[in-house]
């Protein structure tokens, strides 16, 4: 690994100091699960590394509202693990249960899980569908942008060089909402996904009256599926409709290939994992 | 810059040099000499450089020694007492859990914590779990049964 110089902010405006002064020669590290495989392997070298976890107050859940504030550096394990969390918003406590290994969920933090930025980051699709918001601090304070517009490609974000991802603001979803996320890997709990798709509906007499479908690992970024949502919305809550949406991932998703799936396949697990993902929320009582 | 570190190892402080870039699965093995824990993937995903960071597992290899001053760190060389072996290190040799033994040291500090928090594991709980570590020669069905026993002989 390349030396580079180490800064440990005090505060998020101290962190913003040191990346206005640093600029692109400097980056962020919170758990290190994903920037340090890179800095060993040599394909990031920066020179400047400033550690956000030594920020104190950016590792919080607050359930205290109708939205759930969740700090940047959050482990994944304490998501996890968090009994009120799973009161409020069972959904994300999920997916954290099923993000990576134990040790590595130690480590690693919501906020880097975000500003990695891969097509296939697990908080990424669950996120879009369950509308949560990033908060993002900069020079001029902070702003708040929805996760769905959060990513702009692989491995890129609306934030700029001078700001850092501060909290994940979930609002709490109605108890009546169905859900359903699944996790689609080669070895189920350590590797990187090969795609994830997650569900939020609403079926009231029969009929799916709201619905909101994303991928993940199907797209450059994590993916809404518009498509499959438009085919649902009020539309019959039957597996012929599910089918018809289901489909419709297919098409509008785009993978890529690579050691781990071809493109081909992973679309057919996109519509494979949908489906699913609908009918069991169709077949919960 | 090299920045003198306190690292807090099996319960013992230790004043380290260290370089930012230093992993503290280098500063283990290379500055103290720990070589229990070992060096595998080098990037996260086998587990064989497992530790125990305030009590709670990370892998060495993904962590910056800097980072982790002046906090408690627990390592395979830690966990006997007074000569006495630790009751999961009994059972890996009484189930017979060790072939060329690479894993070993990373899975049992992660059999630890993983006890620690269920004291009580079913088996396919024990089996999702140490799916976070790689054996390459026992098939795992022997590392299971060690922990099962040594759960019992923990109770």
């Amino acid at each position: 690994m390349r030396d580079f110089d180490y800064f440990e902010p005090r505060s998020a405006d101290e962190a913003v100091s040191l990346l206005v002064k640093y600029g692109d020669a400097a980056k962020l590290i919170a758990g290190g699960t994903d920037l340090v495989v890179r800095m060993i392997a040599g394909s990031r070298r920066p020179k400047y590394i400033i550690n956000i976890k030594a920020v104190p107050g950016l590792d919080y859940i607050d359930c205290s509202g109708d939205v759930i504030k969740i700090g940047a550096t959050t482990t994944m394990r304490a998501i996890a693990t968090s009994a009120e969390l799973k009161k409020k918003c069972p959904q994300i406590v999920e997916v954290a249960r099923q993000f990576a290994s134990v040790t590595i969920a130690n480590m690693a933090t919501i906020g880097g899980n975000l500003c990695n930025a891969s097509p296939a980051a697990d908080t990424g699709a669950p996120l879009v569908v369950l509308s949560a918001k990033a908060q993002i601090t900069g020079l001029e304070g902070t702003r708040t942008v929805p996760v769905e517009g959060f990513f702009t490609g692989p491995g890129s974000t609306v934030m700029q060089p001078y700001e850092l991802l501060t909290e994940i603001q979930i609002p709490v979803p109605p108890a009546a909402f169905k859900w359903a996320y699944i996790k689609h890997g080669i070895r189920s709990v350590s590797d990187l996904a090969l795609t994830t798709v997650a569900v939020l509906v609403n079926i009231k007499n029969g009929i799916f009256v709201d619905a909101r479908v994303a991928l993940g690992a199907a797209y450059p970024t994590p993916m809404r599926a518009t498509q499959a949502e438009a085919a649902l919305k009020n539309k019959k809550a039957t597996e012929a409709t599910v089918e018809k949406a289901a489909a419709l991932v297919r098409e509008q998703c785009c993978p890529i290939s690579d050691v781990r799936a071809s493109a081909d396949y992973r679309k057919q697990i996109a519509y494979v994992l949908t489906r699913r993902a609908l009918m069991s929320c169709l077949n919960s009582k | 810059m090299r920045q003198l570190i306190r690292l807090i190892v099996n319960g013992e402080p230790n004043e380290v040099l260290v370089k930012p870039s230093d992993t503290l699965l280098y500063v283990l093995r290379e500055k103290l000499g720990l070589t229990g824990t070992k060096h595998g993937c080098d990037s996260g995903k086998c587990g064989s450089c497992t530790v125990l960071l305030d009590d709670k597992p990370v892998r060495s290899c993904l962590t910056l020694a800097i980072s982790v001053r002046d906090r408690e760190l627990t390592t395979i060389e830690g966990l006997a007492r007074n000569g006495d072996l630790h009751p999961l290190q009994k059972a890996f040799i009484e189930n017979g859990a060790v072939q060329c033994g690479f894993c070993t040291p990373g899975m049992i500090m992660f059999a630890k914590a993983f006890l620690e928090e269920n004291p009580k594991p079913r088996e396919e709980e024990i089996r999702k779990a140490l799916s976070a570590n790689i054996c390459r020669c026992t098939g795992y069905v022997k590392i299971i049964e060690a922990i099962q026993a040594a759960a019992k002989e923990m109770q």
